[in-house]
Protein backbone atom coordinates (compact mmCIF):
# COMPACT_ATOMS: atom_id res chain seq x y z
CA UNK A 1 0.00 0.00 0.00
CA UNK A 2 1.44 3.36 -0.97
CA UNK A 3 1.06 6.83 0.51
CA UNK A 4 -2.00 8.99 -0.28
CA UNK A 5 -1.77 10.80 -3.61
CA UNK A 6 -1.57 14.57 -3.70
CA UNK A 7 -4.56 16.53 -4.91
CA UNK A 8 -3.99 18.93 -7.78
CA UNK A 9 -7.36 20.70 -7.74
CA UNK A 10 -6.73 22.32 -4.35
CA UNK A 11 -3.64 24.05 -5.73
CA UNK A 12 -5.69 25.38 -8.66
CA UNK A 13 -8.48 26.55 -6.36
CA UNK A 14 -6.00 28.45 -4.16
CA UNK A 15 -4.60 30.19 -7.23
CA UNK A 16 -8.11 31.11 -8.43
CA UNK A 17 -8.90 32.51 -5.00
CA UNK A 18 -5.83 34.75 -5.04
CA UNK A 19 -6.72 36.07 -8.50
CA UNK A 20 -10.32 36.67 -7.41
CA UNK A 21 -9.23 38.63 -4.32
CA UNK A 22 -6.84 40.85 -6.30
CA UNK A 23 -9.53 41.43 -8.96
CA UNK A 24 -12.12 42.25 -6.33
CA UNK A 25 -9.85 44.79 -4.62
CA UNK A 26 -9.28 46.44 -8.02
CA UNK A 27 -13.05 46.62 -8.54
CA UNK A 28 -13.65 48.21 -5.15
CA UNK A 29 -11.00 50.84 -5.90
CA UNK A 30 -12.62 51.46 -9.29
CA UNK A 31 -16.06 51.85 -7.68
CA UNK A 32 -14.83 54.36 -5.10
CA UNK A 33 -12.95 56.33 -7.75
CA UNK A 34 -16.01 56.35 -10.03
CA UNK A 35 -18.33 57.57 -7.27
CA UNK A 36 -16.10 60.51 -6.40
CA UNK A 37 -15.01 61.53 -9.91
CA UNK A 38 -17.04 60.44 -12.89
CA UNK A 39 -20.17 58.27 -12.36
CA UNK A 40 -19.90 57.18 -16.02
CA UNK A 41 -16.96 55.03 -14.97
CA UNK A 42 -19.47 52.86 -13.14
CA UNK A 43 -20.38 51.46 -16.55
CA UNK A 44 -16.92 49.91 -16.64
CA UNK A 45 -16.88 48.98 -12.98
CA UNK A 46 -20.06 46.88 -13.16
CA UNK A 47 -18.84 44.29 -15.72
CA UNK A 48 -15.47 44.17 -13.97
CA UNK A 49 -17.24 43.38 -10.71
CA UNK A 50 -19.31 40.68 -12.39
CA UNK A 51 -16.11 38.99 -13.56
CA UNK A 52 -14.64 39.31 -10.07
CA UNK A 53 -17.69 37.70 -8.52
CA UNK A 54 -17.55 34.92 -11.10
CA UNK A 55 -13.93 34.25 -10.21
CA UNK A 56 -14.79 34.33 -6.54
CA UNK A 57 -17.57 31.78 -7.02
CA UNK A 58 -15.30 29.45 -9.01
CA UNK A 59 -12.57 29.68 -6.39
CA UNK A 60 -14.83 29.38 -3.35
CA UNK A 61 -16.89 26.48 -4.71
CA UNK A 62 -14.29 23.77 -3.97
CA UNK A 63 -13.88 25.08 -0.42
CA UNK A 64 -17.63 25.52 0.07
CA UNK A 65 -18.35 21.87 -0.62
CA UNK A 66 -15.84 20.91 2.08
CA UNK A 67 -18.51 21.97 4.59
CA UNK A 68 -20.45 18.89 3.47
CA UNK A 69 -17.80 16.33 2.60
CA UNK A 70 -14.12 15.95 3.51
CA UNK A 71 -11.36 16.04 0.86
CA UNK A 72 -10.88 12.72 -0.93
CA UNK A 73 -8.01 10.53 0.16
CA UNK A 74 -6.84 8.33 -2.69
CA UNK A 75 -4.35 5.52 -2.18
CA UNK A 76 -3.05 2.96 -4.67
CA UNK A 77 -2.38 -0.68 -3.79
CA UNK A 78 1.06 -0.41 -5.38
CA UNK A 79 3.51 2.43 -5.10
CA UNK A 80 4.11 2.85 -8.82
CA UNK A 81 1.95 0.67 -11.09
CA UNK A 82 3.55 -0.58 -14.26
CA UNK A 83 2.14 -0.62 -17.77
CA UNK A 84 -0.20 -3.59 -18.06
CA UNK A 85 -0.38 -4.04 -14.28
CA UNK A 86 -3.63 -4.53 -12.39
CA UNK A 87 -3.98 -2.60 -9.13
CA UNK A 88 -6.58 -1.28 -6.73
CA UNK A 89 -7.54 2.34 -6.12
CA UNK A 90 -8.78 3.07 -2.60
CA UNK A 91 -10.84 6.21 -2.18
CA UNK A 92 -12.06 7.51 1.17
CA UNK A 93 -14.15 10.53 2.18
CA UNK A 94 -16.15 11.44 5.26
CA UNK A 95 -19.48 13.20 5.42
CA UNK A 96 -19.01 16.40 7.44
CA UNK A 97 -22.78 16.89 7.74
CA UNK A 98 -25.75 14.87 6.49
CA UNK A 99 -25.60 14.67 2.71
CA UNK A 100 -27.51 13.24 -0.18
CA UNK A 101 -25.12 11.94 -2.82
CA UNK A 102 -26.60 11.76 -6.30
CA UNK A 103 -23.58 10.22 -7.92
CA UNK A 104 -19.96 9.35 -7.16
CA UNK A 105 -17.66 8.79 -10.13
CA UNK A 106 -14.06 7.62 -10.25
CA UNK A 107 -12.27 8.02 -13.57
CA UNK A 108 -8.87 6.85 -14.78
CA UNK A 109 -7.51 9.33 -17.30
CA UNK A 110 -4.41 9.51 -19.49
CA UNK A 111 -3.42 13.09 -20.28
CA UNK A 112 -1.02 14.71 -22.71
CA UNK A 113 0.26 18.11 -21.66
CA UNK A 114 2.35 20.34 -23.93
CA UNK A 115 3.50 23.91 -23.32
CA UNK A 116 4.86 26.29 -25.90
CA UNK A 117 6.26 29.75 -25.33
CA UNK A 118 6.40 32.27 -28.17
CA UNK A 119 7.70 35.62 -27.08
CA UNK A 120 5.68 36.49 -24.00
CA UNK A 121 2.80 34.15 -24.81
CA UNK A 122 2.73 30.75 -23.18
CA UNK A 123 0.08 28.31 -24.30
CA UNK A 124 -0.63 24.91 -22.86
CA UNK A 125 -2.56 22.23 -24.69
CA UNK A 126 -3.95 19.18 -22.97
CA UNK A 127 -5.64 16.10 -24.33
CA UNK A 128 -7.34 13.81 -21.85
CA UNK A 129 -8.41 10.28 -22.67
CA UNK A 130 -10.77 8.47 -20.33
CA UNK A 131 -9.49 4.91 -19.91
CA UNK A 132 -11.94 3.60 -17.30
CA UNK A 133 -14.85 5.14 -15.46
CA UNK A 134 -16.82 3.75 -12.58
CA UNK A 135 -19.98 5.31 -11.24
CA UNK A 136 -21.60 4.57 -7.87
CA UNK A 137 -25.28 5.25 -7.40
CA UNK A 138 -27.13 7.65 -5.11
CA UNK A 139 -26.96 7.28 -1.32
CA UNK A 140 -27.57 9.11 1.95
CA UNK A 141 -24.80 9.65 4.51
CA UNK A 142 -25.00 11.01 8.04
CA UNK A 143 -22.40 13.11 9.80
CA UNK A 144 -19.17 11.17 10.33
CA UNK A 145 -20.08 8.32 8.01
CA UNK A 146 -17.28 7.23 5.70
CA UNK A 147 -17.61 6.70 1.96
CA UNK A 148 -15.04 4.08 0.99
CA UNK A 149 -14.45 2.73 -2.49
CA UNK A 150 -12.18 0.02 -3.84
CA UNK A 151 -11.77 -0.06 -7.57
CA UNK A 152 -9.62 -2.53 -9.46
CA UNK A 153 -8.21 -1.15 -12.68
CA UNK A 154 -5.57 -2.09 -15.20
CA UNK A 155 -3.22 0.14 -17.14
CA UNK A 156 -3.63 -1.08 -20.75
CA UNK A 157 -0.64 -3.11 -21.89
CA UNK A 158 -0.23 -0.99 -25.03
CA UNK A 159 -0.40 2.28 -23.10
CA UNK A 160 2.44 4.67 -22.36
CA UNK A 161 4.15 5.09 -19.02
CA UNK A 162 4.28 8.48 -17.30
CA UNK A 163 6.67 11.00 -18.79
CA UNK A 164 7.71 14.17 -17.02
CA UNK A 165 9.51 16.71 -19.19
CA UNK A 166 9.78 20.43 -18.57
CA UNK A 167 7.38 21.34 -21.37
CA UNK A 168 5.92 17.98 -22.38
CA UNK A 169 4.22 15.61 -19.99
CA UNK A 170 2.28 12.40 -20.12
CA UNK A 171 0.28 11.96 -16.95
CA UNK A 172 -1.93 9.30 -15.46
CA UNK A 173 -4.69 10.84 -13.39
CA UNK A 174 -7.47 9.63 -11.11
CA UNK A 175 -10.45 11.97 -11.12
CA UNK A 176 -13.12 11.83 -8.45
CA UNK A 177 -16.44 13.62 -8.59
CA UNK A 178 -19.17 13.56 -5.95
CA UNK A 179 -22.43 15.16 -7.04
CA UNK A 180 -24.42 16.38 -4.05
CA UNK A 181 -28.07 17.40 -3.96
CA UNK A 182 -28.34 21.17 -3.54
CA UNK A 183 -24.58 21.74 -3.31
CA UNK A 184 -21.76 22.22 -5.77
CA UNK A 185 -20.12 18.99 -6.86
CA UNK A 186 -16.90 17.92 -5.19
CA UNK A 187 -14.22 17.39 -7.86
CA UNK A 188 -10.60 16.49 -7.44
CA UNK A 189 -7.69 15.05 -9.40
CA UNK A 190 -4.74 12.92 -8.35
CA UNK A 191 -1.73 12.43 -10.58
CA UNK A 192 0.22 9.21 -10.13
CA UNK A 193 3.23 7.66 -11.79
CA UNK A 194 3.00 4.69 -14.12
CA UNK A 195 6.35 3.01 -14.64
CA UNK A 196 7.48 1.10 -17.74
CA UNK A 197 6.84 -2.60 -17.54
CA UNK A 198 9.46 -4.67 -15.76
CA UNK A 199 12.27 -5.97 -17.92
CA UNK A 200 13.19 -9.56 -17.19
CA UNK A 201 16.92 -9.88 -16.61
CA UNK B 1 27.47 22.25 -48.19
CA UNK B 2 28.12 18.99 -46.42
CA UNK B 3 31.55 17.61 -47.18
CA UNK B 4 30.59 14.03 -46.54
CA UNK B 5 27.85 11.58 -47.24
CA UNK B 6 26.71 9.75 -44.15
CA UNK B 7 24.86 6.46 -44.32
CA UNK B 8 23.61 4.64 -41.27
CA UNK B 9 22.06 1.23 -40.89
CA UNK B 10 21.02 -1.00 -38.05
CA UNK B 11 22.04 -4.63 -38.22
CA UNK B 12 18.32 -5.38 -37.96
CA UNK B 13 15.89 -3.48 -40.11
CA UNK B 14 16.02 -1.94 -43.52
CA UNK B 15 16.54 1.68 -44.36
CA UNK B 16 13.54 3.71 -45.54
CA UNK B 17 11.07 1.12 -44.39
CA UNK B 18 9.08 1.83 -41.24
CA UNK B 19 11.61 2.48 -38.45
CA UNK B 20 12.81 -0.72 -36.77
CA UNK B 21 11.37 -1.55 -33.38
CA UNK B 22 13.64 -2.41 -30.46
CA UNK B 23 12.79 -3.35 -26.91
CA UNK B 24 14.01 -1.68 -23.77
CA UNK B 25 17.23 -3.27 -22.57
CA UNK B 26 18.02 -4.70 -26.01
CA UNK B 27 21.47 -4.27 -27.53
CA UNK B 28 21.34 -2.59 -30.94
CA UNK B 29 24.19 -2.65 -33.38
CA UNK B 30 24.68 -0.74 -36.56
CA UNK B 31 27.09 0.72 -39.01
CA UNK B 32 27.99 4.30 -39.92
CA UNK B 33 29.53 4.85 -43.33
CA UNK B 34 31.15 8.22 -43.95
CA UNK B 35 32.21 9.01 -47.51
CA UNK B 36 34.00 12.38 -47.64
CA UNK B 37 34.26 14.44 -50.80
CA UNK B 38 37.44 16.16 -49.58
CA UNK B 39 40.46 15.27 -47.50
CA UNK B 40 39.77 16.36 -43.98
CA UNK B 41 40.84 15.77 -40.41
CA UNK B 42 38.01 14.37 -38.31
CA UNK B 43 38.42 15.49 -34.71
CA UNK B 44 35.54 13.40 -33.42
CA UNK B 45 32.82 11.23 -34.84
CA UNK B 46 30.12 11.36 -32.22
CA UNK B 47 27.42 8.74 -32.23
CA UNK B 48 24.59 9.60 -29.86
CA UNK B 49 21.68 7.54 -28.65
CA UNK B 50 19.05 10.17 -27.92
CA UNK B 51 15.34 10.96 -27.77
CA UNK B 52 13.48 14.13 -28.56
CA UNK B 53 9.93 15.32 -28.16
CA UNK B 54 7.84 16.46 -31.09
CA UNK B 55 4.43 18.01 -31.28
CA UNK B 56 2.82 21.13 -29.86
CA UNK B 57 5.14 21.71 -26.93
CA UNK B 58 8.67 23.04 -27.00
CA UNK B 59 11.21 20.46 -28.08
CA UNK B 60 13.04 18.59 -25.35
CA UNK B 61 15.87 16.18 -25.83
CA UNK B 62 17.61 13.58 -23.74
CA UNK B 63 20.91 11.86 -24.40
CA UNK B 64 21.11 8.26 -23.24
CA UNK B 65 24.63 7.51 -24.49
CA UNK B 66 27.25 9.35 -26.50
CA UNK B 67 30.41 7.84 -27.91
CA UNK B 68 33.33 9.11 -29.90
CA UNK B 69 33.89 6.24 -32.31
CA UNK B 70 36.43 7.67 -34.73
CA UNK B 71 39.24 10.20 -34.84
CA UNK B 72 41.62 10.66 -37.71
CA UNK B 73 42.01 11.51 -41.35
CA UNK B 74 39.20 11.07 -43.85
CA UNK B 75 40.32 10.75 -47.45
CA UNK B 76 38.35 12.06 -50.41
CA UNK B 77 36.09 9.38 -51.88
CA UNK B 78 37.20 6.65 -49.47
CA UNK B 79 34.31 5.40 -47.36
CA UNK B 80 35.01 4.74 -43.71
CA UNK B 81 32.80 2.21 -41.98
CA UNK B 82 32.52 2.31 -38.22
CA UNK B 83 30.27 -0.01 -36.22
CA UNK B 84 28.34 1.21 -33.18
CA UNK B 85 26.56 -0.57 -30.39
CA UNK B 86 24.21 0.63 -27.67
CA UNK B 87 22.21 -0.95 -24.90
CA UNK B 88 18.80 0.67 -24.97
CA UNK B 89 17.50 2.25 -21.76
CA UNK B 90 14.23 1.33 -20.03
CA UNK B 91 12.49 4.60 -20.83
CA UNK B 92 11.06 6.81 -22.18
CA UNK B 93 9.43 4.63 -24.79
CA UNK B 94 8.65 5.98 -28.21
CA UNK B 95 5.22 7.53 -28.19
CA UNK B 96 2.96 9.09 -30.77
CA UNK B 97 0.13 11.22 -29.42
CA UNK B 98 -1.94 14.25 -30.34
CA UNK B 99 0.21 16.94 -28.73
CA UNK B 100 3.26 15.02 -27.57
CA UNK B 101 5.42 12.49 -29.40
CA UNK B 102 8.68 10.94 -28.29
CA UNK B 103 11.11 9.96 -31.03
CA UNK B 104 14.28 7.92 -30.50
CA UNK B 105 17.22 8.08 -32.87
CA UNK B 106 20.89 7.31 -33.27
CA UNK B 107 22.51 10.56 -34.39
CA UNK B 108 25.91 11.02 -35.99
CA UNK B 109 27.91 14.24 -35.83
CA UNK B 110 31.25 14.46 -37.64
CA UNK B 111 33.32 17.14 -35.94
CA UNK B 112 35.64 18.76 -38.49
CA UNK B 113 37.62 21.98 -38.11
CA UNK B 114 36.46 25.07 -40.02
CA UNK B 115 33.52 23.36 -41.66
CA UNK B 116 29.88 22.74 -40.90
CA UNK B 117 29.67 19.37 -39.19
CA UNK B 118 27.87 16.82 -41.36
CA UNK B 119 25.10 15.14 -39.41
CA UNK B 120 22.82 12.20 -39.85
CA UNK B 121 20.15 10.48 -37.81
CA UNK B 122 18.53 7.07 -37.84
CA UNK B 123 15.22 6.92 -35.98
CA UNK B 124 13.86 3.78 -34.37
CA UNK B 125 11.00 2.81 -32.08
CA UNK B 126 11.71 1.92 -28.47
CA UNK B 127 9.05 -0.23 -26.84
CA UNK B 128 8.59 -2.09 -23.60
CA UNK B 129 9.05 -5.81 -23.21
CA UNK B 130 5.77 -6.54 -24.98
CA UNK B 131 7.13 -4.95 -28.13
CA UNK B 132 3.95 -2.94 -28.71
CA UNK B 133 4.67 0.70 -29.57
CA UNK B 134 2.97 2.99 -27.05
CA UNK B 135 0.31 5.33 -28.29
CA UNK B 136 -2.52 7.36 -26.88
CA UNK B 137 -4.68 4.63 -25.38
CA UNK B 138 -8.23 3.80 -26.43
CA UNK B 139 -10.75 5.36 -26.95
CA UNK B 140 -8.53 7.82 -28.77
CA UNK B 141 -7.20 5.07 -30.97
CA UNK B 142 -8.31 7.15 -33.95
CA UNK B 143 -5.27 9.43 -33.68
CA UNK B 144 -3.11 7.44 -36.00
CA UNK B 145 -1.20 10.13 -37.85
CA UNK B 146 2.36 8.82 -37.69
CA UNK B 147 4.67 11.35 -36.13
CA UNK B 148 7.58 8.99 -35.81
CA UNK B 149 9.84 9.80 -38.70
CA UNK B 150 11.33 7.29 -41.05
CA UNK B 151 15.09 6.62 -41.10
CA UNK B 152 17.16 9.42 -42.44
CA UNK B 153 20.61 9.40 -43.90
CA UNK B 154 22.46 12.50 -44.89
CA UNK B 155 21.33 12.74 -48.46
CA UNK B 156 23.15 13.17 -51.70
CA UNK B 157 22.25 16.55 -53.22
CA UNK B 158 18.81 16.35 -54.77
CA UNK B 159 18.75 16.28 -58.52
CA UNK B 160 15.72 17.31 -60.49
CA UNK B 161 14.00 14.13 -61.59
CA UNK B 162 14.48 13.15 -65.19
CA UNK B 163 11.38 12.41 -67.18
CA UNK B 164 12.59 9.01 -68.30
CA UNK B 165 13.24 7.88 -64.71
CA UNK B 166 10.12 9.31 -63.17
CA UNK B 167 7.23 7.13 -62.13
CA UNK B 168 5.93 8.25 -58.75
CA UNK B 169 4.31 11.30 -57.16
CA UNK B 170 5.01 12.61 -53.66
CA UNK B 171 1.85 13.72 -51.88
CA UNK B 172 1.86 15.90 -48.78
CA UNK B 173 -1.01 14.97 -46.47
CA UNK B 174 -0.31 17.47 -43.74
CA UNK B 175 2.10 18.53 -41.05
CA UNK B 176 2.30 16.48 -37.89
CA UNK B 177 5.16 18.35 -36.25
CA UNK B 178 6.61 21.83 -36.49
CA UNK B 179 5.53 23.66 -39.63
CA UNK B 180 8.76 25.67 -39.66
CA UNK B 181 10.86 22.52 -39.80
CA UNK B 182 8.77 21.10 -42.60
CA UNK B 183 9.12 24.34 -44.55
CA UNK B 184 12.88 24.33 -44.07
CA UNK B 185 13.11 20.71 -45.15
CA UNK B 186 10.97 21.39 -48.22
CA UNK B 187 13.11 24.39 -49.07
CA UNK B 188 16.19 22.16 -48.97
CA UNK B 189 14.63 19.33 -50.92
CA UNK B 190 12.84 21.46 -53.51
CA UNK B 191 14.95 24.60 -53.93
CA UNK B 192 12.99 25.69 -57.01
CA UNK B 193 9.97 26.43 -54.80
CA UNK B 194 9.64 29.80 -53.09
CA UNK B 195 8.63 30.05 -49.44
CA UNK B 196 5.20 31.32 -50.49
CA UNK B 197 4.72 28.36 -52.80
CA UNK B 198 5.74 26.00 -50.01
CA UNK B 199 3.30 27.65 -47.64
CA UNK B 200 0.55 27.34 -50.26
CA UNK B 201 1.29 23.64 -50.71
CA UNK B 202 1.11 23.08 -46.94
CA UNK B 203 -2.15 25.02 -46.69
CA UNK B 204 -3.64 23.08 -49.59
CA UNK B 205 -2.68 19.64 -48.19
CA UNK B 206 -3.34 16.99 -49.30
CA UNK B 207 -1.47 18.20 -52.36
CA UNK B 208 1.08 16.87 -54.81
CA UNK B 209 4.55 18.00 -53.83
CA UNK B 210 6.55 16.47 -56.63
CA UNK B 211 5.31 14.79 -59.77
CA UNK B 212 6.90 12.08 -61.84
CA UNK B 213 9.93 11.56 -59.62
CA UNK B 214 12.30 8.61 -59.67
CA UNK B 215 11.24 6.12 -56.97
CA UNK B 216 14.64 6.12 -55.21
CA UNK B 217 14.75 9.94 -55.12
CA UNK B 218 11.14 10.12 -53.98
CA UNK B 219 11.78 7.66 -51.18
CA UNK B 220 14.75 9.56 -49.79
CA UNK B 221 12.95 12.93 -50.10
CA UNK B 222 9.89 11.46 -48.40
CA UNK B 223 12.02 10.07 -45.59
CA UNK B 224 13.65 13.41 -44.93
CA UNK B 225 10.38 15.32 -45.06
CA UNK B 226 8.76 12.76 -42.76
CA UNK B 227 11.63 13.19 -40.34
CA UNK B 228 10.96 16.92 -40.36
CA UNK B 229 7.32 16.31 -39.41
CA UNK B 230 5.43 16.00 -42.70
CA UNK B 231 2.88 13.30 -43.45
CA UNK B 232 3.98 12.05 -46.86
CA UNK B 233 2.67 9.40 -49.21
CA UNK B 234 4.30 8.11 -52.37
CA UNK B 235 1.85 7.18 -55.11
CA UNK B 236 2.45 5.74 -58.58
CA UNK B 237 2.38 8.47 -61.20
CA UNK B 238 -0.77 8.10 -63.32
CA UNK B 239 0.00 7.16 -66.93
CA UNK B 240 -0.23 10.08 -69.32
CA UNK B 241 -2.89 10.05 -71.97
CA UNK B 242 -1.50 9.28 -75.44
Amino acid sequence: MSVPLKSTKNIQASLHLKVAIVWLIACVVMFIYALFTDPLLLLFAVPFSAIALGFLWISIKPFLVLRKISPAEVILSVDKPRVGERFIIFSRQTAVSPISILDHTLTLVFREWATETRGTDTTTETESTVIHMHSYGPMQKNTGEVIERQWEVQIPSDAMHSFEGRKNRLHWVIQTKVTLAGWPAYEDEFVFMVAPERVEE
Amino acid sequence: MAFAKIEMTFDEGQPFSPPPTFRAGQVVRGLVTVTPNADVECRHLWVTLQWRTEGRGERETGVAQKEDIFQGRLTNGTPVQIPFQFTLPQSPWSYSGKYVSIVWEVAVDVDVPWKVNPRGALPFILTGVSGTPASAPAPNEAHTIPTTPMPVNTPPPFAAPQKARGSVDIVLHGVTGSENQVMQAMRQELPRLSLQEIQDIINAAPSVLLENAAPEDAQSIAARLTAAGAAIQILPHPPEAP
